[in-house]
């Protein structure tokens, strides 16, 4: 159709600059990141797909370097071979990706939060399918049926490219945790969540618990990125399309559910040099803190979120407070809010006390707030008014009151306390 | 073995009132809290219902995380039972800890025995 070499780059490449433009609007038109520095790590990502053409390239002028041709010289079995050959190519575009982003985070601080991790990792990702498009549409253009090419252009717009930024998103999202390994290890400590993975690496290598817990976690999401990437492209090889849209549909609604964390929001990396002095005493503060991981434990998570409250009023930037505030909600957040607190703080309705009814609502409009004010404000935590404390068994009575409560603005639900 | 004195005094008399005052001084700490609170739980076995309690506080130079649940557990079930619980002269160091747990909303924190007295008296 095009004889020109210019003129089908340039339509590979608006063709392919469609669907990757359109999913970094999706994904970030409601948030407040920096364009310039997204289109800098969409750009690097764009230069890892030639990146891993190159190798292939250099791996067939040196063939005693082509671990590919290492593995299928050497393994027998065909059903083993082709595994470790997709595990070989899942690995080699996902750490290539991952370059990426560790490597601007290490220059300029890129990931503050683990949500950052998630999202830098996406558009990285995303960078690698819109290079991976173009050269698929350039290689193909002149040589298949419009038909043929149309569906593989939809095909690759839509799912590849969600399946590389799945892969990409749920590493990033370890990454981020691993970088924050330091406070998110003592928290853990705290609220008496001990691994013994963790115990394990830091006794073998002499490494500390977060350093261990670190390298665990980039292990953890190396290891998930690759085996689904290896089995999306085994998925895609049997011609499975059915499974593989499954299996990306699942793949997006879990790194959804991991982009609705609320500790993925904490801002945990701070500048030092503003960094807000603590007003508490450190003794006193500890003491705060360990009671925190006591209650953590025995599931006490509103009178957590209470402590959290005040203690923040106090040391504002504590990330281990913060941890366990967000991981407090987190837990409210997974069963029913009512069913949770008066399973843990209060025994029954009766319970309930004009107080506690305070606390349940700024909950809810808390949660409330939050799902409002997510596509604006995903780098900060709304800060909540401090909250009237629950006593751990509260004796004032409520007369025959009706409390509504509004969860969000479609879906209001109306709650009767009977004496 | 950290040292930590808890002494339990009657102090109804001139009230109507089952009325405590308990009297901690030292360091409450891991190595001993779960001993010594047991003095405290005896109180409230013998005395389930309107029981009033004064924690005097002023020579108690360190509270730990424990001994803030153990004090939490014991304004709980006091007041279950109908009575009231008050904190009097605590150092800065306790009371603000207990602000900060959010403790002195529940319980009144005074700056003397008697004033405590008064308050639960009211």
């Amino acid at each position: 159709m095009f004889e020109n070499t210019l003129v089908l780059l340039g339509i590979s490449l608006i063709l392919a600059g469609i669907p990757a433009f359109i999913w970094l609007y999706v994904l970030f038109s409601k948030k407040s990141t920096s364009k310039i520095v997204i289109s800098f790590v969409f750009g690097l990502g764009c230069l890892t797909a030639p990146f891993l053409l190159g190798v292939q390239y250099l791996w067939e002028k040196f063939p005693q370097f082509n671990l590919a041709n290492f593995i299928e010289t050497t393994i027998a079995v065909q059903s083993a071979r082709y595994i470790l050959l997709y595990v070989l190519f899942g690995a080699m575009e996902e750490v290539i990706k991952h370059f990426v982003v560790s490597s601007v985070d290490k220059r300029t601080l890129l990931i503050k939060t683990i949500g950052d991790s998630i999202r830098y990792s996406l558009v990285a990702a995303l960078g690698f399918s819109f290079a991976e498009n173009v050269l698929y549409l350039y290689q193909y253009w002149n040589q298949s049926e419009i038909s043929q090419l149309i569906g593989m252009y939809t095909y690759r717009s839509i799912f590849t490219a969600c399946g590389h930024m799945i892969f990409s998103g749920i590493f990033g999202y370890y990454y981020g945790i691993g970088k924050f390994s330091i406070d998110i290890t003592k928290q853990h400590q705290l609220a008496g969540e001990s691994s013994p993975v963790t115990n394990f690496i830091a006794k073998i290598f002499n490494i500390s618990l977060s350093h261990a817990y670190q390298q665990q976690m980039v292990l953890k999401g190396l290891s998930i990125a690759i085996v689904t990437h290896a089995l999306f492209n085994f998925l895609l090889k049997l011609n499975l399309i059915p499974p593989t849209i499954i299996f990306v549909v699942l793949g997006y609604i879990y790194l959804q559910y991991l982009l609705s964390r609320k500790a993925g929001h904490l801002i945990l990396t701070t500048d030092i040099s503003s960094v807000r002095k603590s007003s508490i005493a450190k003794n006193n503060e500890d003491v705060v803190i360990e009671l925190l991981g006591l209650w953590f434990q025995e599931k006490k998570y509103v009178d957590v979120m209470h402590i959290c409250e005040r203690l923040l009023e106090r040391d504002p930037d504590n990330n281990v407070v913060k941890l366990f505030k967000a991981q407090a909600m987190d837990k409210m957040d997974d069963k029913d809010t009512y069913k949770t607190i008066l399973g843990t703080v209060l025994r029954h309705k009766e319970d309930l006390n004009n107080a506690d009814q305070g606390v349940i609502t700024k909950y809810i409009e808390h949660k409330e707030q939050l799902i409002k004010s997510q596509p604006a404000t995903t780098n900060k935590v709304t800060p909540i008014t401090p909250l009237v404390t629950i006593p751990a068994t509260s004796t004032t009575p409520i007369e025959n009151q009706k409390v509504e409560i509004s969860k969000t603005e479609e879906d209001k639900q109306t709650f009767n306390i009977q004496i | 073995m950290t040292e930590v004195r808890i002494t339990i005094e009657d102090a109804s008399a001139g009230t109507n009132k089952n009325l405590k005052v308990i009297h901690i001084g030292g360091q409450l700490d891991e190595s001993n809290v779960d001993e010594k609170i047991q003095e405290i739980y005896k109180l409230l076995e013998t005395n389930p219902q309107n029981l009033y309690l004064v924690f005097d506080l002023e020579n108690l130079e360190y509270m730990n995380s424990k001994s803030i649940g153990y004090l939490t557990d014991i304004y709980g079930k006091v007041t279950e039972g109908g009575g009231k619980v008050a904190i009097a002269k605590a150092r800065p160091n306790i009371a603000d800890i207990l602000q900060v747990v959010g403790l002195t909303q529940l319980i009144q924190s005074l700056d003397s025995i008697d004033a405590a007295k008064t308050a639960l008296a009211s």
